[in-house]
C-alpha cells in the first residue's frame, strides 16, 4: 500500500509539483467577485495616478465662466460652486485617498505583526504588558483621539496623519497575530524544530512568520478599504486632509449641501469611493477563500434535498425482505463529487440480533457505508442502489420518512464522543431528546427514562451525571452516553462507527463490554465498524472486509480469522502486531545513551484568564527511573494521563529537572551545558513525533523539513543536500521528492519524511513519540519494519513512547509500564508481556484486544474499574489502589500497607503484594 | 462565574482610569481653551483671558498634571466641570445622553438581531442566490463609510418628500418643534424622526454582524454533533437551529465587543448629520470649541460604554457557553 502509494508519487515527479500558492491563486482566479474586485482596484489606481494627465485642468484651477456646471465636453464631470472642474479634483481626491489608505494599512500591518508576534511568542510580563496597551487603546475610540489631535498636526502635513490613522489602526489584528502566535508556538512543527535545536529568532522567521502571513496580506488589503473609509469620514468633518488640498472626504462633504440640486458634485465622489472601498473588500474577501481550504466551494451544501438517486429504487417491502433482516444494503455505490467511488457496489445483510463487523484501513468506504445506510451522507453525494431499514427504502426516502427511521429503527455511536454531543447542552437534556423525537411523552417523563438509560450504560450516579456537560465526562462516559442514546428507542439495529477508537485500553475494554451488554439486553442488532481487526474478533458473528470501497471478503467470524480467502484479509491479519510475537531478547551488554533517575515534573493548575491563580498541582511526573542502552529500544507504554510523554518531553527539553537527573551520553544535564555542549548532545539525539501531518512544516519542501536539523548544527547546503538525498533513500523514498511540498504525500510516507529528518544528523539515540499510533495497520507494519531496519544498519537505540502493547510485543527490547507518573513495572519485554507480575500490568494485557476470535472469547478481559485518574490528587500509598483488582481481594492488613506506603520498584514491579 | 465577572470589572476600572487620564492628557494638550477666548471680538485683555480660563478650569500657565489633579478631584464626587462657555457639563451630559442611548440601544438591537438571522441563512445557503445577493448588500454597505449611508438615506428622503409632496420622512432632529397633540400623535411624530437615523446605525449592524454570524455558523455547520441530532431524528430545520445556531451564538459575544467601537463611532455622524443632539454632535462641537472638558467628558462616556458592552459581552459568553461559567478546561 506504501510503496503503491510512493509509486504514483514517483510517476508524477516529471511534472511540476501543485505548490499551495498556486491552489491558492487558482482558487482566487475562479472567484469571479475577487477577480471583479481585483480588476477594479487596478483600474482605480490607474485613474487617481494617470487620471490627471488626460485633462488640462488642474483639480485648483478655476473656470469663472463655468459655475456649477453639469457635465459636458469641457468639464467631463462638471464643475463646483466656484467652478473647479470636478473631474480633476475627484482624481487628484482620489490620489491621496489611495495614498494615506496604502500607507496606512502598510504601516499598521507591520505594528500588528511585530507587536502581536512579540506578544504571543515571548508570553510572561512582556505580553500582558502589551495586552494591557491594546486593550486601552481599544477603549478610546479612535476616531475621536484624531478628530482632537489632528487638526494639531496640520504642520505635519499628511505624512503626520497617516501616522495618527496608523497609531490607532492596527490593535485589533495585532491581538488577532498574538493568539495564531500562541497557538503555533504549540504545534508540532514549531515544537520539533525547538527540540531539533533550532535558534528562536530562526524558528519565528522560518516557521512562525509564515504561517501568520496568509492572515497579514489579507488584513492588510482590508486594511486598505478601512483605512480609506476613516480617512474620508475625518475629513468629511473637517478632521482630516486640510484646504486647498483635497480628499475624496473634502469632496464629498463640499458636494453635500447641492446633492440634490448638483448631483455630479456629489455623486462622483462618493462613487469612487464606494466603488473602490467595496472592489478591495472583495479582494480581501476572496484572498481568505483562497487560503482556507474550508471555504471552497466544492464543500458540500449541507443542507440539502435528498441525496440524488441515480439507479431506479427498489421497492420497499419487496417480496426479497423478509421479516428477519433489519438492514439489507444492495449494490450501494456513493461518490463524492467527480472523485471515485466511495462505496463501489457492496451488498450487506444484517439479521436480528446479528453482529456484524466491518473491517477495514482509512478511506475503505466503510464509515461512508454507515452514513448511507441512515441517510446522512451530504447532498454532495451521489448514491445509488439500495438500503432497506426495517422495511423502508433510505435510498431517495422523504427527510419525514428518514427521520421516523433515524434513532428509532436504526441508531449510531459515532467515534469521536467529544464532537458527536453539542457542548452547550446538558447530557440528559440531549439524552430526552433522542426520546421526545419518536415518543409523545412529556418532558419529565422523558428526562426521568434519560436517567434510566445512563444508569443502563453503567453511569454512576445517573441522576447527577445528567447534569453535566459533556466537557465535564470522561471519554469513556461520553462514549457511554452515546450508546445510551443509541438505545434510547429501542431499535432493531444500531451502527456503532468505531466507537471506541480514540479511548484508551482499558476503557475500550469497558465500553465494548458495555456495548455487548445493551445489545443483549435490547435484543438489537448491531453493526461494528473498526479498524481494528482485534475489536471485531472477540464480538461479531460475520465479519466484512472492506477495501477501496468494495468488500474483499465477507465470512463468519472464525472462518474469517482462520482461514481468510482474500489475499488483503491475510495482509491485514499478518500486519496486526501481536501481543504474543515477542521479539527475541538480546544479551544488554552495550553503555547506556541515556539515564534517567528520579525525574520530576508537577504543572500547576490554574485558574482564571486575567488573574491567573494556582490552585493545585498535577504531579505528571512522579519519580520516574529509565536507561536506555545503546543499539536497544527501550518502549514506555501507559494509559492517557500516565506521564510518559511528559517523561518525554523533560528528556527533549535539555533543560535541568525539576527534581531527578537526566544523563545524556554520560553527560549529565544541568544548567552549566553551554550553548555548544547543547547543540553536541542535539546532534546525536533526534525524535520523531506522533502525527506526521503536524510534524512537518506545510510551507517548507521536503529537502528542507529533512535539512533542518543539519541547518540547526550549522551544516553547509551542498552537503547537507548531498545528507538529504541519502537519508531519504535510507527510509525507501525517491531523493527526487525532495522539492514536493508535505501535503502531497499519505500518512506513512510523511513518516518516513519525519524519520529521515531524525537521522540526517546521525544521531545514536532517537525519541519517538507514538510514531505509529496515527497510522493505517498495513502502513504501521511498514514503518515498524523501517524502523526495526535502520536500528540494525545504524546501530540506533530508541525510545519508544506508546500506548499500543502490541506494538511494543513487536518492537521492544526493554518495558516500562507507566501509571500516574509513575513506572510501575520494568523489564525485558517477553518477561514484561509474557509473565506480567504488576496488577497493572496484567488488566492492561487483558484488555488489548486480539484477534482471534476463539481466545478472544474463551480469554474475557479483566475490566479494571473507573477511569485513568487526572493526576491532580495525589493518594498517598499505592497510587494504582482505587483501581486494583488484587486490593480488592486483600485482607485489611494487607491493605493498610498499599494505603500508607507508596511502592517501591524492587525487581520489576512496584507493588506490595507480588 | 461571579468571581470572575468580579475580575473582568476590576479590570475594566484599571482601563477606564487609564483612559480617563489620557483622555485629560491629551484633550488639555492639543485643544486651545485661550484660542477660543482670543478669538473673540472685539479681543479681551489677556488679563481677561486668563480669569476666564481659570474659571473653567483650563489655566494652560499650570502643569496638565495639576489640572488633571484638579479635574480629577471634581470628578470624583461627580462633577465633570464647566463647558467654554460656563454652562455645567453635567448638565449638558444629562439633557444628550438619553438622546445618544435611544438611537445607539435601538440601532445596535435591530441590528444585531438582522445581522444574527441574516448570518445563519446564508451560512446554510452558502454560495446559493440568497447567500450571494444578501453578501453583495452586505460588501457595499460595509463599503460606505456610516456618514456616507446617512446622507444617502437623506437624500433619498429629501426625494421622496419632494416627489409626495408631503414631509413623509422627517430627517432633522429627534421630534417636530412645537408640535402638540395626543400621546399618539407625539409618538408617531418621534417614530418618523428615528427611522433613518435608526436605520443608518442599524445597517452597519446589520452588515458587520451577518458576516460574524455567517463564518461562526459555517464553523459548525460540518460539526459531528449536527449529524448527531439528525441521527437522533430530529429535522435538519431543528437540528440547524437548536444545536447548530445556538452553538454558533457563542463566538458572536466577543464579536459583540468589538463591533461596538464601531457602532458608536458611527453614531456620532449619524447625529451630526441628522440634527440630533446627542454625545458625538456635541464632541465634534466641543471639539472645534476648543472645550476641553466637554470633549474629556464625552470620551468618558465613550470609555464607559465600550467597556459595559465588554462586560456584557463577557456576561453573554458566559451565559451561552457552559464550559467557560464550569470553568472546564480541555486537554
Amino acid at each position: 500500500m506504501v510503496d503503491a502509494l510512493a509509486a504514483e508519487v514517483v510517476d508524477e515527479a516529471g511534472q511540476a509539483p501543485p505548490t499551495r500558492l498556486r491552489v491558492m491563486a487558482g482558487r482566487f482566479r475562479r472567484d469571479r467577485g475577487a477577480l471583479a474586485g481585483a480588476v477594479i482596484v487596478l483600474l482605480l489606481f490607474v485613474l487617481a495616478f494617470a487620471g490627471p494627465y488626460l485633462t488640462h485642468w488642474s483639480y485648483d484651477d478655476i473656470d469663472y465662466t463655468a459655475l456649477r456646471a453639469g457635465p459636458s465636453a469641457r468639464h467631463w464631470w462638471g464643475t463646483n460652486g466656484i467652478g473647479q472642474d470636478v473631474y480633476a479634483q475627484t482624481v487628484r481626491g482620489l490620489q491621496k485617498s489611495l495614498l494615506i489608505g496604502l500607507a496606512v494599512a502598510l504601516v499598521s500591518t507591520v505594528l500588528a505583526a511585530a507587536v502581536g508576534a512579540v506578544a504571543g511568542y515571548v508570553g510572561g510580563w512582556t505580553g500582558r504588558g502589551l495586552v494591557l496597551v491594546v486593550d486601552l487603546l481599544l477603549v478610546f475610540p479612535s476616531f475621536l483621539v484624531i478628530a482632537v489631535v489632528s487638526p494639531r498636526l496640520r504642520g505635519g502635513g499628511w505624512v503626520a496623519f497617516v501616522g495618527l490613522l496608523a497609531a490607532f489602526g492596527w490593535m485589533v489584528s495585532a491581538r488577532v497575530v498574538r493568539s495564531l502566535t500562541i497557538s503555533l508556538k504549540e504545534l508540532e512543527f514549531v515544537r520539533a524544530a525547538r527540540f531539533m535545536g533550532v535558534s528562536a529568532p530562526r524558528v519565528i522567521v522560518r516557521h512562525v512568520l509564515p504561517s501568520t502571513a496568509s492572515f497579514l496580506i489579507i488584513d492588510a488589503t482590508l486594511a486598505v478599504g478601512a483605512a480609506v473609509m476613516t480617512e474620508t469620514s475625518l475629513s468629511y468633518f473637517g478632521f482630516g486632509v486640510q484646504p486647498p488640498d483635497v480628499s475624496l472626504g473634502t469632496l464629498i462633504a463640499a458636494g453635500t449641501p447641492s446633492a440634490v440640486t448638483y448631483p455630479w458634485m456629489f455623486f462622483y465622489p462618493a462613487g469612487l469611493l464606494v466603488v473602490f472601498v467595496l472592489a478591495v473588500n472583495l479582494v480581501g474577501d476572496g484572498l481568505r477563500d483562497a487560503v482556507d481550504p474550508r471555504s471552497r466551494p466544492s464543500r458540500p451544501p449541507r443542507m440539502a434535498r435528498p441525496p440524488r438517486q441515480a439507479g431506479p429504487a427498489t421497492a420497499a417491502g419487496s417480496s426479497t425482505v423478509d421479516d428477519d433482516v433489519v438492514l439489507a444494503i444492495r449494490d450501494l455505490r456513493v461518490r463524492f463529487g467527480d472523485g471515485p467511488p466511495a462505496v463501489d457496489g457492496i451488498d450487506l445483510t444484517v439479521h436480528r440480533g446479528q453482529v456484524l463487523g466491518i473491517v477495514g484501513e482509512s478511506g475503505s468506504g466503510k464509515s461512508v457505508t454507515v452514513l448511507a445506510a441512515l441517510g446522512l451522507l451530504p447532498a454532495a453525494a451521489t448514491v445509488s442502489g439500495s438500503v432497506v431499514l426495517g422495511g423502508t427504502q433510505v435510498i431517495g426516502a422523504a427527510p419525514r420518512d428518514l427521520r421516523r427511521l433515524r434513532g428509532n429503527v436504526a441508531s449510531v455511536v459515532f467515534q469521536d464522543s467529544l464532537s458527536a454531543l453539542t457542548p452547550v447542552y446538558r447530557i440528559g437534556d440531549q439524552l430526552a431528546e433522542a426520546i421526545t423525537a419518536h415518543r409523545d411523552v412529556s418532558r419529565t417523563e422523558a428526562r426521568r427514562r434519560a436517567v434510566e438509560l445512563l444508569r443502563l450504560v453503567g453511569i454512576p450516579s445517573p441522576e447527577l451525571r445528567a447534569r453535566t456537560f459533556p466537557d465535564e465526562l470522561s471519554g469513556g462516559m461520553r462514549q457511554r452516553v452515546m450508546i445510551a442514546m443509541a438505545i434510547a428507542n429501542d431499535p432493531d439495529v444500531i451502527l456503532a462507527d468505531e466507537p471506541t477508537t480514540a479511548l484508551d485500553v482499558t476503557v475500550q475494554a469497558q465500553v465494548l463490554r458495555v456495548l455487548q451488554d445493551v445489545r443483549e439486553a435490547t435484543g438489537a442488532a448491531l453493526v461494528l465498524v473498526s479498524h481494528d481487526l482485534g475489536v471485531v474478533a472477540g464480538m461479531a458473528d460475520t465479519v466484512a472486509v472492506m477495501r477501496g470501497g468494495r468488500i474483499v471478503e465477507q465470512a463468519p467470524v472464525r472462518q474469517l480469522y482462520g482461514r481468510p480467502a482474500d489475499p488483503y484479509t491475510r495482509d491485514l491479519l499478518d500486519a496486526q502486531p501481536r501481543l504474543d510475537a515477542f521479539r527475541p531478547p538480546r544479551p544488554v551488554a552495550t553503555p547506556p545513551v541515556l539515564r534517567v533517575t528520579g525525574l520530576r515534573r508537577t504543572f500547576g493548575v490554574h485558574k482564571g484568564r486575567v488573574f491567573r491563580r494556582r490552585v493545585g498541582s498535577v504531579h505528571a511526573v512522579d519519580g520516574v527511573d529509565l536507561t536506555v542502552h545503546a543499539g536497544q529500544t527501550h518502549a514506555v507504554v501507559g494509559e492517557s494521563g500516565s506521564g510518559k510523554s511528559t517523561t518525554l518531553l523533560e528528556i527533549l527539553g535539555l533543560r535541568p529537572p525539576e527534581g531527578g537527573t537526566i544523563e545524556l551520553f554520560g553527560r549529565t544535564v544541568s544548567s552549566g551545558l553551554t550553548a555548544a555542549d547543547q547543540a553536541e548532545l542535539r546532534s546525536r539525539m533526534q525524535l520523531v513525533f506522533q502525527d506526521p501531518f503536524a510534524s512537518l512544516d506545510p510551507r517548507l519542501p521536503v529537502g528542507d523539513v529533512v535539512a533542518e536539523p543539519l541547518l540547526a548544527q550549522g551544516r553547509p547546503g551542498p552537503a547537507a543536500r548531498a545528507r538529504v538525498a541519502e537519508v531519504l533513500r535510507l527510509v525507501g523514498l525517491d531523493p527526487a521528492l525532495a522539492r514536493r511540498f508535505p501535503h502531497e504525500f499519505s500518512g506513512g510516507q510523511r513518516q518516513r519524511i519525519a524519520i529521515a529528518r531524525a537521522i540526517s544528523v546521525a544521531p545514536d539515540l532517537l525519541v519517538l513519540d507514538e510514531p505509529v499510533s496515527s497510522l493505517d495497520v498495513t502502513v504501521q507494519a511498514a514503518i515498524l519494519a523501517l524502523l526495526g531496519r535502520l536500528q540494525r544498519d545504524l546501530g540506533l537505540a530508541y525510545l519508544f513512547v506508546t500506548h499500543d502493547l502490541a506494538v511494543v510485543a513487536q518492537i521492544a527490547d526493554v518495558v516500562s509500564v507507566m501509571y500516574l507518573g509513575r513506572v510501575v513495572e520494568t523489564g525485558p519485554a517477553a518477561l514484561v508481556l509474557g509473565d506480567p507480575l504488576h496488577p497493572y500490568t496484567r488488566a492492561l494485557l487483558s484488555a488489548v484486544p486480539v484477534p482471534d476470535p476463539v481466545a478472544a472469547r474463551q480469554r474475557p478481559p479483566m475490566l479494571l474499574p473507573g477511569d485513568p485518574p487526572a493526576a491532580d490528587e495525589r493518594l498517598t500509598g499505592c497510587p494504582f489502589r482505587p483501581r486494583c483488582p488484587l486490593y480488592a481481594t486483600l485482607s485489611p492488613p494487607e491493605r493498610s500497607r498499599c494505603e500508607s506506603t507508596p511502592p517501591r520498584l524492587v525487581d520489576r514491579a512496584a507493588c506490595h503484594h507480588v | 462565574m461571579l468571581a470572575f465577572l468580579a475580575r473582568r470589572l476590576a479590570y475594566y476600572v484599571v482601563l477606564l482610569l487609564a483612559a480617563a487620564f489620557l483622555s485629560y492628557l491629551l484633550a488639555a494638550t492639543a485643544l486651545s481653551p485661550r484660542a477660543y477666548f482670543q478669538a473673540r471680538l472685539p479681543p479681551p485683555p489677556a488679563a481677561q483671558v486668563d480669569r476666564q480660563l481659570r474659571a473653567v478650569g483650563l489655566d494652560d500657565r499650570e502643569p496638565v498634571t495639576s489640572r488633571f489633579a484638579g479635574w480629577a478631584t471634581r470628578a470624583v464626587h461627580g462633577d465633570l466641570g464647566v463647558s467654554i462657555t460656563g454652562t455645567s457639563v453635567n448638565a449638558e451630559f444629562g439633557r444628550r445622553i438619553g438622546v445618544s442611548l435611544r438611537l445607539l440601544v435601538l440601532g445596535t438591537l435591530l441590528g444585531i438581531g438582522a445581522g444574527v438571522a441574516a448570518g445563519a441563512w446564508t451560512a446554510v445557503k452558502q454560495y446559493r442566490l440568497p447567500d450571494r445577493s444578501f453578501t453583495l448588500v452586505a460588501f457595499l454597505l460595509l463599503s460606505m463609510p456610516t456618514f456616507l449611508i446617512a446622507l444617502l438615506l437623506k437624500i433619498g428622503a429629501l426625494a421622496v418628500n419632494q416627489a409626495s409632496g408631503r414631509q413623509l420622512v422627517a430627517f432633522t432632529g429627534e421630534s417636530t418643534p412645537g408640535l402638540t397633540g395626543s400621546g399618539l400623535t407625539l409618538f408617531a411624530d418621534r417614530a418618523v424622526h428615528l427611522l433613518l437615523p435608526t436605520l443608518s446605525i442599524g445597517l452597519v449592524a446589520l452588515a458587520t454582524y451577518s458576516r460574524y454570524q455567517r463564518s461562526a455558523m459555517l464553523d459548525v455547520l460540518g460539526a459531528d454533533y449536527l449529524r448527531t441530532a439528525e441521527a437522533k431524528g430530529l429535522s435538519r430545520r431543528a437540528a440547524l437551529i437548536r444545536h447548530g445556531l445556538r452553538t454558533a451564538l457563542i463566538p458572536m459575544s466577543t464579536f459583540f465587543s468589538f463591533g461596538f467601537l464601531g457602532v458608536l463611532t458611527g453614531a456620532t455622524f449619524t447625529e451630526k448629520i441628522f440634527g440630533w443632539h446627542g454625545m458625538g454632535e456635541w464632541f465634534i462641537d466641543s471639539v472645534n470649541n476648543n472645550d476641553v472638558n466637554a470633549v474629556v467628558a464625552v470620551n468618558l462616556f465613550a470609555a464607559v460604554t465600550v467597556l459595559l458592552a465588554g462586560l456584557l459581552a463577557d456576561v453573554l459568553h458566559a451565559v451561552l457557553d457552559p464550559r467557560v461559567r464550569l470553568g472546564v478546561r480541555r486537554g
